[in-house]
């Protein structure tokens, strides 16, 4: 065949349709700029909150690192070294505590060294200011206004000196330090940088487990379990040491999944979007291309003609959406939120992200899809015959028979609708459900990455109140701090709902060729460096010298800890006394291997008088540890401790609140605390304060992350719109021949109404099944937090009703713009 | 005195077309009694469309009046008008215009169902049986050939008992033969349910069928506005 080259008039053609039907040309480049704006702006907004995710974990852990080590040796600082994954290795290293000052006996500050690389690459990024420098001499320390503050020094700066007692492996020492300097940010803010000559002095090693931390940073952002496993593998780990992966990491494969099926998720959206809004074209098209046809126009001609009209629209349209999308996501979500007045200033400040792929591949993906969508048409009126694409109407099936259905008429026409032609149904309430499950899971993810959602208490209780004689090394000096006054003025504040005291005493477990032995052993070899043997004797003869804790808990803490045993124990005997719980204490030991063994616990100072639990369990949850000990710490009933002990400490006072988050509540309990005649001794934990925390650390994550939503939100709508109002339109004749034979306006918009009614029960029923599926899957797979999967309750309801609203609303309005084009008979005759 | 089940008075229906004005009836008085069959011929464009839709309530004229049984069409609300149109006439389209989802039997009850009424099962089975569709009251209308449909448009015309029937060319997309076919039926259906027809045609054989004729041209009735009057 002679090559016939006429593209030059297919073209002129393709422009001169563009142009004389200028309407639907703007409808088709508003369709594919609104896509590709869409696509661009989520992921630029979700790069951005991904981002600034990454800075929140980094700010809550105090510094930028993948997997953190408890004691590092020479050899293996040398394996790290070798590694080629292993990008930055910081060391911190615990180098004693400040024991008293002269204003407060019990503060709450640590002493730490920081390696050049920790303090001067990981900590940058959790780092707000630093004024001065790192320690050089033994007395230098590098500060924060917290820790001087819980000291009880006020007002010094850099060059001032101040005087502390410091306790170092049990041995007490009084020196005075000058500040170095201050620095201000995130991660653990009371404590007190020392020198590298200051830490020499302590006698500490970093490998330690009790001292040494060591950072490390990963050159790769994903880390499967097998490579965690074999990376904690190659560092042969003594039976003491500890190799935790960050939950960032630790999660990436997951993460990364659960991103890619969402970012998949969107890109359908989209597609489906912009082919819905290209395929309401479809039917006009082809009677178009029908026509070109019967004046002697191939098949390659009108896919020519196909091409540079979708070169035209696909070309504006997507040029256009990405600078829209482009101006959305860096100046107006900036100024929004910056007008908004949240944490303006260096922390918080949002910074958008732009990822050049994200270009290519909203670039790409809307191409497809633009070309995908014109090129159907063409197909069908290429595959028929001229006359049949000149008259082409889009069919609704093949049936052709059917019995007649009972029920009330305007449900059985609306149901019948969306039985008529199923592919279609299945499409609209398809991508609808599509929109929701997006719109769920983000919402549900975001509700779960809340400052709210971030417990510091495993009874996400609002306040704890701690004794801090307890952190006092001498037994003598651990002291009753909370007294009955205290309980009566909390008991009358108001906002407080439920006051939990838990209390201990000291005991000592005796040695016995059982369970204590079999426990003693256990513990020397994980945690001592001296041989068990080498001690026993002592613990034999003299057991006060390996002290341990009787901790009594009330009925709200022991059904929550029973909860969370891996078998729950019966109340009635733990209440009762006959059973106890155990602190596992990171050792090896699994239920079976303890339960029904039994432990023996004497008061501290007198054998004679003893009593012996069976153990029912054992936890893992540090909630309850009145103090390190080697013996296990036994955890009863409150009652049972109260019967063995004549005056049993409160160590700590857990206090709900009748509404959470009620800073007036507080401020009254910490008044009723602060009431208290040792009032220095005491600290607190706060729900409030973490939240506050949280939500610096985050910055304007969530506000990004409601973008996303928006921007998901409207991609669902504005599909479902076009779909619907394709739908209707396309039914134009069907409707207005009813309403010649007598269906009233009223009885129009009904059944349009329960159409829309049952479009969105559809798009639900799939969302509240199949969505939640997909929903939790993802959930769970980028969970690191642990949070509670639960869908929020407010934004879904919003979505329950904006879903009927369009689902009702659209196809009543765009009837409604029909029936005032033109009469029923002009509408019927198709003019 | 005579029954008029249809009047009208100086109709008037003028579109508006860029400059000019045209004037698709142009002061037409046109009655016609009970159980009458009146046919209206005229060429293509002469307004006889027009009239009938003036008539049934699915357009609104520019000037004069209408009376459909006894009711005034002038001063009804949009939905009062749907609600009489189900009432009182039955159309019989062309291009047949049945509703593509619904079957014949569905289809012919719909006007009763639209208007809450109890269907009248054994007259829809005698309409059935007198226009031949018995064995096709499952189908879907795409299923059916354009006679077979045209019947079951009379069908569903005729089943409300409307007061008057109005058939715009209802042979126009047929075959001669069937055209005359359709006709025969829908003439025997009116007679034996004492019903009214206008029909709308161009073909003077169909025409002629009919009780009395009237022609239009321009938009005026040149013949046959009444023959008794």
């Amino acid at each position: 065949m002679l090559r016939n080259n006429n593209m030059a008039v297919v073209s002129r053609m393709a422009w001169k349709s563009l142009r004389s039907s200028r309407r639907r040309s703007i409808t088709m480049i508003l369709a594919v700029l609104l896509s590709s704006f869409l696509l661009f702006s989520v992921f630029t907004v979700g790069i951005t909150y991904f981002e600034m995710q990454r800075v929140q974990n980094i700010r809550l852990s105090g510094a930028e690192f993948d997997a953190i080590m408890y004691g590092v040796t020479g050899e293996q600082m040398e394996v790290l070294k070798q590694n080629p994954d292993v990008e930055e290795i910081g060391v911190v290293a615990v180098s004693g505590y400040v024991e008293e000052t002269v204003y407060d006996k019990t503060p709450d500050v640590g002493l730490m060294y920081a390696d050049p690389v920790y303090w001067n690459q990981m900590m940058v990024p959790a780092r707000e200011s630093v004024i001065g420098s790192y320690p050089v001499k033994a007395n230098e320390v590098m500060a924060t206004k917290e820790a001087l503050e819980e000291c009880g020094f006020y007002g010094l700066e850099v060059g001032d000196e101040f005087t502390v007692v410091y306790g170092i492996q049990g041995e007490m020492r009084e020196q005075t330090f000058c500040i170095s300097g201050f620095w201000e940010g995130f991660g653990a803010r009371k404590v007190f940088y020392v020198s590298e000559s200051f830490y020499n002095q302590t006698g500490f090693q970093v490998s330690d487990v009790s001292s040494g931390r060591c950072y490390i940073k990963l050159g790769k952002r994903l880390a499967t379990k097998a490579y965690q496993d074999a990376f904690i593998d190659s560092m042969n780990l003594a039976k003491s040491q500890r190799l935790f992966f960050q939950v960032d990491i630790g999660y990436s494969v997951q993460i990364f999944t659960g991103i890619v099926c969402l970012v998949l998720v969107i890109c359908f959206c989209a597609y489906l979007l912009i082919y819905n809004i290209m395929y309401l074209s479809t039917a006009g098209n082809i009677r178009y291309f029908g026509l070109l046809q019967t004046v002697g126009m191939t098949g390659r001609q009108i896919y020519g003609w196909m091409r540079y009209q979708m070169l035209f629209i696909g070309g504006i349209g997507i040029s256009g959406g990405v600078l829209l999308g482009g101006g959305l996501s860096f100046v107006l979500i900036p100024e929004i939120v910056k007008s908004l007045g949240i944490r303006a200033g260096k922390v918080g400040g949002i910074d958008v992200s732009f990822h050049p792929a994200v270009f290519f591949l909203t670039v790409l993906l809307t191409g497809i899809t633009v070309f995908a969508a014109g090129r159907k048409p063409a197909r069908i009126a290429v595959l028929s015959s001229p006359m049949e694409a000149l008259g082409f109407r889009p069919v609704s099936g093949i049936r052709k028979n059917r019995r007649a259905k009972r029920g009330r008429l305007l449900w059985r026409m609306a149901k019948e609708q969306l039985g008529k032609d199923k592919k279609k149904s299945a499409v609209v309430i398809g991508s609808l459900s599509v929109s929701l499950a997006v719109f769920l899971c983000v919402v549900t993810l975001l509700s779960s990455q809340g400052a709210r959602e971030y417990y510091f208490h495993f009874r996400n209780l609002d306040l704890v109140l701690n004794n801090d004689t307890m952190k006092k090394p001498e037994l003598e000096d651990h002291a009753e701090i909370f007294d009955e006054a205290l309980f009566d003025r909390l008991g009358r504040v108001e906002g407080v709902r439920q006051i939990d005291p838990v209390i201990y005493t000291e005991i000592t477990v005796p040695w016995e060729p059982g369970f204590a032995d079999r426990w003693m052993r256990e513990f020397y070899e994980t945690w001592m460096d001296i041989p068990y043997e080498d001690e026993v004797e002592e613990y034999k003869e003299y057991p006060e010298n390996f002290g341990s804790v009787l901790v009594g808990i009330g009925d709200a803490d022991f059904q929550a800890l029973n909860e969370t045993l891996e078998e729950p124990v019966s109340e009635s005997e733990f209440k009762k006394g006959e059973t106890c719980l155990l602190y596992r204490n990171t050792l090896a030991f699994q239920n079976d291997d303890l339960v029904g063994e039994t432990v023996t616990c004497a008061a501290y100072g007198d054998k004679e008088r003893s009593r012996a639990f069976r153990i029912a369990g054992l936890t893992d949850e540090t909630a309850y540890n009145a103090l390190a000990t080697y013996p296990p710490v036994v955890i009863v009933s409150e009652r049972t401790v109260r019967e063995f002990a004549e005056k049993p400490i409160v160590f700590k006072i857990g206090i709900t609140y009748e509404e959470e988050f009620d800073e007036e509540t507080e401020k009254e309990v910490l008044s009723a605390a602060d009431g208290i005649s040792r009032a220095k001794d005491y600290s607190y934990e706060s729900k409030i304060e973490m939240m506050k925390t949280v939500k610096k650390a985050q910055g304007n994550m969530m506000e990004v992350g409601i973008s996303i939503v928006l921007i998901l939100a409207l991609i669902g709508i504005m599909n479902y719109t076009n779909t619907s109002a394709g739908s209707i339109q396309s039914r134009k004749l069907e409707l207005s021949v009813m309403e010649s034979i007598g269906m009233t306006g009223k009885q129009m918009k009904g059944m349009l109404a329960l159409e829309g009614l049952l479009y969105a029960a559809g798009a639900w029923f799939v969302t509240l099944t199949a969505g939640i599926g997909v929903t939790y899957y993802l959930f769970q797979s980028m969970n690191y937090n642990g949070a509670e999967f639960k869908i929020p309750l407010l934004p879904t309801a919003a979505a329950v009703i904006l879903t009927l609203a369009v689902c009702v609303g659209i196809p009543l309005i765009t009837y409604r713009q029909i029936e005032k084009s033109s009469s029923v008979i002009e509408r019927i005759k198709g003019m | 005195m005579d029954s008029w089940i249809v009047e009208t008075k100086g109709l008037k229906k003028y579109y508006q077309l860029g400059e000019h004005t045209v004037k698709a009836l142009d002061g037409v008085d046109f009655r016609v009694r009970e159980r009458e069959f009146v046919a209206i011929i005229g060429k293509s464009g002469s307004g006889k469309s027009t009239l009938l839709h003036m008539v049934g309530g699915l357009d609104t004229p520019t000037a004069g009046e209408v009376v459909v049984a006894g009711k005034r069409l002038a001063g009804m609300e949009k939905e009062e008008l749907t609600i009489f149109r189900r009432r009182k006439v039955g159309f019989v389209f062309q291009n047949y215009n049945l509703v593509p989802d619904l079957n014949i039997y569905e289809n012919i009850v719909l006007p009763m169902e639209l208007d809450g009424r109890r269907i009248d099962r054994s007259f829809v089975e005698e309409i059935l049986e007198l226009l031949k569709l018995q064995e096709k009251k499952e189908a879907l209308p795409g299923a059916l050939s354009g006679g077979q449909q045209q019947r079951a448009a009379i069908a569903r015309a005729i089943a409300s008992k409307p007061a008057i029937i109005l058939a715009d060319e209802p042979t126009g997309n047929l075959d001669t033969s069937t055209g005359h076919d359709v006709l025969g039926l829908l003439k025997m259906a009116a007679n034996q349910f004492q019903q009214t027809i206008v029909l709308i045609t161009h073909d003077n054989d169909i025409a002629q069928m009919a009780d009395r004729i009237v022609r239009i041209e321009d938009g005026r009735i040149v013949k046959g506005s009444d023959s008794h009057a």
